[in-house]
């Protein structure tokens, strides 16, 4: 995408992206636990800290010190069955695990990538809570390789193979903070999902446009899937972003898990860079804050419930009342028009000070100068012209202030100043999360620094031996020409349906001898799916006893019209035996020649036409039309 | 000479160097050479990507070498890692009116950073660079004084080093400049050296924390910090006593302060592994200096003006393990070699086999022991509970035969105090009456239901 900025220079849109995809392998990648995530509830609980360490090269990570500034305690729910004693971090990892290492070197090898020819684990710092070690394991695979679009070839990176997070329940435990040394409360994660093997890819920054995202993330997305061994489901694969436009600093997008929105999300990324970068030319290379200024009283005037509601009673923390919420507020040199800046629709530059606010203190956001004030907060005028003037604002200043107890808010508004001050600069080194199609400040962008080895996992060598015996699954593409031949003949709409979603299931059962490979796609992709939006439960579908029911067609034990009443039946916990005894058996062709000549009995003279119409409207369940119109014809 | 030698020395590059790299797959890498671990494959390149990641690279595909930048070069991209030196600036609060103590570091896991020799962790730390990377301290104590008299892993640990130790510590413990100490250590044999200090330092009733890790401090989840910020409190509080300040539970909540003479580690990897046995803990003991005393029977603190430790260990002393059909011949064997203390770790009460008909009977190689003037004593391998002869008639045997049942005193715990013992006393009777005395709270009569 080229967008244009304010004086009409074009500026060109450079993104790769990163895939994390879960995989379904048996274990954890580095313990025994399975790779399912558990309803169950957790069966013990544990509590820990977290501390930031410097990395190999002794270098502190700025996304590791951001997060061990705010010193927060974390609280670890252990589901029976998937979480153990490594997931706890009381034992030291297992050996690498081998099937998730195969299914990496497969995807390797569909992307032509060039697999090292060691392996070393690695430690990346993490100290958002998500794993109880403080990092994350990971390991490189394979460099290079590349991936075709239509708008042009997206060059590989790296493709490599890690554990993922821990999934977060809470973003605050109850009594957290209290003691000790008074902390921010922290976050409490499940461990279930802790470890469960990831195949993260990354591409280089080859993308352009956001429709060119959307189909490399596709495509590489349906070559995952063709490996048979990934997981499937929300959550299951997720998209990091790496978006910079011309000139400007590369902007992580963390979680964008719709890959229907994500073309719409890499341009508004874009177009938001692009208008901070044109902000940044009327922005001060100077600015200067005042002292954080107490405006609780002030505050205390406007007429917003929730601001009354926050502000505590007798406002202004004291020696007494360490923790009272009032209301705090800083200068910000320069910065008047500024603030209100749109960058995006309802996106303004205020909307990013506020993001930092909240991500450095945990504060709920900002109120800004830049405001209706009247209209959103009820602050008069008159109110607002005292803030300035308290906060000694002169022309052509702003002021920015936080409802929070007074050490959160010293701590938001001095991260608001620092954003400010580097505003000039324009587009920022960050990561940002994927809210919808937008984006939002999350943490500083974390460098090479956080990779550690990890100590505790021997290296594993690639023999070339082992890698030739890897073998490639078909692509999305050959599978979908596969199915519209022989043996299988289906459509060329349903051929891609299947060939994206249900390849696996779909061969294993068109092995059964006899069987009708479209029968089985409809049912598939359609008969379940339906049945399923009718209420039913369709987790009781096994692969067993699918293969039963696909058998019992095979052999004409029930029509293609009883297939809906007979999954159903088996949603309820039956077997299809017993759905078949009940009633929907498909009847002999002996048993359609008796119905036929009891029916000419009872009507004498009656047409084919009505004498067909007539008994498939009461047997359309067990009557085949096949052999009903050979009765009927007299054959 | 291997190909990855040749290839390095080839292109004149060494460890740290920012090379370029074209292999014969087409790649085209840069990154810092990394030192070859021992483990694996020996002909693989380890270099490390911009991106943080390292991987092996065969030397026999690399087709092209060449140093971008030495190690250490303003241009190279990653800064070289941090010399030890560089962490020796432990802050200190200008005007500090906060509780002295002294702090001894031997190695262990608490010490450990990365070792590219091995590609495992290995102790390099010294006590002023443990504490230096927990802050934390400097709130808390001042450590008016650093030692760090060696730096190996517990499992290494020999009496010679234990005296070391003792040494140090009485002289930072005389006089009235020091609250108590810290002693920090490997956790294999840390309950061995913690019942060493118990005896040698049986004298000073000052609080002595033996602290260890069980995660090393390169990693976020270091338990280190707790242990040693709860040590800080323990070494200034008034209890009188030696004791292994370590995690309580798996959580970073709050430590056991367990008696060193009746504590032990009952897990190879977790937080909690040091857990008290045959007794409670002397006291919880939070981070911020929290302190509620758990057990009933626990020595105040006391000023020591000069005292000797008695630092003598008599290194003839060994453990025997009883077990279905061992062979009684190894009680034999000490004697042969003119050892003076067996520590013999029975079955149950305290049992071995000695049926009179049976050729693994026991019973003749331990009288003959005890008629040679080896002090016999026997532990339960049980670990929790009490050794006791009078229950079954063999048992009784064994007594009368001058086997001494050391009741509830860990097996660990008896074989110190046996070797101090020894170089304590001359004769016999004295030894087995020094083996019987309640020093260091070695024996519990009263085991409380829990």
């Amino acid at each position: 995408m080229t967008l244009t900025d304010h004086t009409g220079s074009k500026q060109e849109l450079k993104c790769g992206i990163e895939i994390h995809q879960r995989l379904a392998t048996k274990h954890k990648l580095f313990c025994g636990c399975r790779t399912v995530l558990d309803e169950a509830p957790a069966k013990a609980t544990v509590r820990r800290r977290l501390t930031a360490v410097t990395g190999e090269l002794g270098v502190l990570d700025p996304a590791a010190k951001f997060e061990a500034g705010r010193k927060r305690e974390f609280e670890y729910l252990l589901p029976e069955n998937s979480a153990c004693l490594v997931d706890t971090d009381e034992e030291p990892p297992f050996k690498l695990n081998s099937e998730a290492l195969e299914t990496a070197l497969q995807v390797a090898k569909m992307l032509h990538s060039t697999v090292v020819d060691e392996i070393f684990v690695m430690r990346k710092t993490v100290v958002d809570g998500s794993a109880t070690s403080g990092f994350q394991r990971t390991a490189l695979v394979a460099l290079g390789g590349y991936v075709d679009t239509s708008f042009g070839r997206v060059g590989i990176q790296t493709v490599c193979i890690e554990e993922e997070s821990s999934g977060i329940v809470n973003a605050a435990i109850k009594g957290a903070g209290a003691e000790g040394n008074g902390n921010a409360a922290g976050a409490t994660y499940r461990l279930d999902r802790l470890g469960i093997p990831l195949v993260e890819i990354a591409t280089d920054p080859d993308i352009k446009s956001g429709a060119q995202a959307k189909e490399a993330a596709f495509k590489i997305g349906t070559m995952l899937r063709s490996t048979g061994k990934v997981q499937r489901g929300i959550g299951t694969i997720r998209q990091d972003l790496n978006v910079s436009v011309s000139g400007g600093n590369r902007v992580e997008v963390k979680g964008a898990q719709e890959l229907d929105v994500l073309d719409r999300l890499v341009d508004n990324e874009a177009k938001r860079q692009s208008a901070v970068a044109a902000l940044a030319k009327k922005a001060p290379k100077k600015v200067d804050a005042s002292d954080v200024v107490d405006v609780t009283a002030l505050f205390a005037k406007a007429s917003a419930p929730f601001i009354k509601k926050a502000i505590s009673p007798g406002g202004t923390a004291t020696a007494n009342s360490p923790n009272a919420v009032g209301a705090y507020a800083i200068s910000l040199s320069g910065f008047a028009g500024l603030l209100g800046t749109e960058l995006l629709e309802n996106r303004r530059f205020g909307t990013e000070l506020s993001a930092y606010a909240k991500a450095a203190a945990g504060v709920g956001g900002i109120i800004h100068s830049d405001e209706d004030l009247q209209a959103k907060y009820g602050i008069s005028n008159d109110t607002a012209a005292q803030i300035a003037k308290a906060t000694e604002c002169k022309k052509g200043d702003a002021w920015v202030a936080v409802v929070a107890d007074k050490r959160k808010a010293m701590a938001a508004l001095a991260a608001v100043h620092s954003r400010a001050s580097v505003a000039h600069e324009g587009v920022v080194k960050e990561t940002r999360r994927a809210v919808g199609e937008k984006t939002e400040y999350m943490r500083p962008l974390p460098g090479s620094a956080r990779m550690y080895p990890e100590t505790d996992v021997p290296p594993v060598a690639i023999a070339s031996k082992m890698l030739q015996e890897v073998e490639i699954p078909k692509t999305f593409e050959e599978k979908t020409a596969d199915y519209q031949k022989k043996p299988f003949g289906l459509s060329a709409e349903m051929a891609a349906r299947i060939a994206k979603d249900y390849s696996e299931q779909f061969e294993t059962y068109a092995q059964i001898s006899g069987i009708d490979a479209n029968f089985i796609a409809t049912t598939l992709a359609e008969t379940i799916t339906a049945v399923r939006r009718k209420g039913a439960d369709t987790s009781k579908l096994s692969q067993a006893a699918l293969s039963e029911f696909f058998e019992c067609y095979a052999q004409k034990k029930f029509t293609k019209s009883a297939a809906v009443p007979i999954i159903e039946g088996v949603c309820t916990g039956k077997g299809v035996d017993e759905t078949l005894a009940s009633g929907l058996a498909r009847l002999s062709k002996k048993q359609v020649a008796e119905l036929v000549a009891k029916k000419k009995a009872e009507k004498p003279g009656i047409a084919a036409n009505a004498l067909f119409g007539e008994i498939i409207r009461d047997y359309r369940l067990v009557v085949d039309p096949a052999d009903l119109s050979a009765a009927v014809e007299g054959k | 000479m291997n190909k990855l030698v040749r290839l390095l020395e080839k292109a004149n590059a060494s460890g740290l160097d920012r090379v370029s790299v074209k292999t014969s797959d087409g790649l085209k890498l840069e990154g810092l050479v990394m030192p070859r671990i021992e483990y694996g494959d020996q002909d693989c390149l380890i270099l490390k990507m911009d991106s943080g990641y390292n991987a092996g690279f065969a030397a026999g595909k690399i087709d092209e070498l060449k140093v971008v930048a030495k190690a250490g070069a303003a241009s190279t991209k990653a800064k070289a890692p941090a010399k030890e030196t560089a962490t020796k600036t432990a802050a200190k609060p200008e005007t500090n009116n906060l509780p002295k103590i002294a702090m001894i570091a031997t190695g262990g896991t608490i010490a450990s950073v990365v070792d590219y020799a091995t590609g495992g962790v290995r102790w390099k730390l010294d006590a002023e660079q443990i504490a230096t990377a927990i802050p934390e301290l400097s709130n808390r104590v001042d450590i008016a004084a650093f030692h760090s008299p060696f730096r190996i892993s517990s499992e290494d640990m020999t009496h010679v080093e234990w005296q070391k130790i003792a040494e140090v510590c009485a002289k930072e413990l005389s006089g009235e400049e020091n609250r108590g100490a810290i002693i920090t250590h490997g956790t294999d044999t840390l309950h061995f050296t913690a019942a060493a200090m118990s005896f040698m330092l049986s004298q000073y009733k000052k609080p002595v924390a033996l602290v260890g890790a069980q995660r090393s401090p390169d990693r976020g989840s270091f338990d280190g910090i707790m242990n040693m910020t709860c040590a800080a409190a323990y070494a200034t509080s008034d209890i009188g006593e030696k004791a292994i300040v370590m995690h309580a539970t798996t959580n970073d909540d709050y430590c056991y302060a367990a008696r060193a003479t009746k504590v032990r580690k009952m897990h190879s990897s977790r937080r909690d592994a040091f857990q008290p046995i045959n007794d409670t803990p002397l006291a919880k003991v939070w981070p911020d200096g929290k302190i509620e005393k758990t057990n009933s029977c626990i020595a105040t603190r006391e000023e020591v003006e000069s005292a000797k430790p008695l630092v003598g260990f008599d290194p003839k002393v060994a453990i025997v393990k009883v077990y279905p059909s061992s062979d009684p011949e190894i009680v034999e064997f000490y004697v042969s070699k003119k050892y003076k203390g067996l520590i013999v770790e029975g079955t149950g009460l305290g049992h071995v086999p000695m049926d009179p008909g049976h050729k693994s009977s026991w019973l003749p190689a331990i009288k003959r022991a005890v008629e040679a003037g080896v002090y016999v004593g026997m532990t339960t391998q049980c670990i929790s509970g009490k050794a006791n002869q009078f229950v079954y008639s063999p048992a009784r045997q064994l007594s009368q035969a001058g086997v001494h049942y050391l009741s509830d005193m860990l097996t660990e715990t008896a074989y110190v105090k046996l070797g101090w013992a020894l170089a304590q006393k001359k004769n016999q009777k004295d030894v087995a009456e020094l083996m019987a005395a309640n020093i260091a709270g070695e024996y519990n009569e009263r085991h409380e239901y829990y």
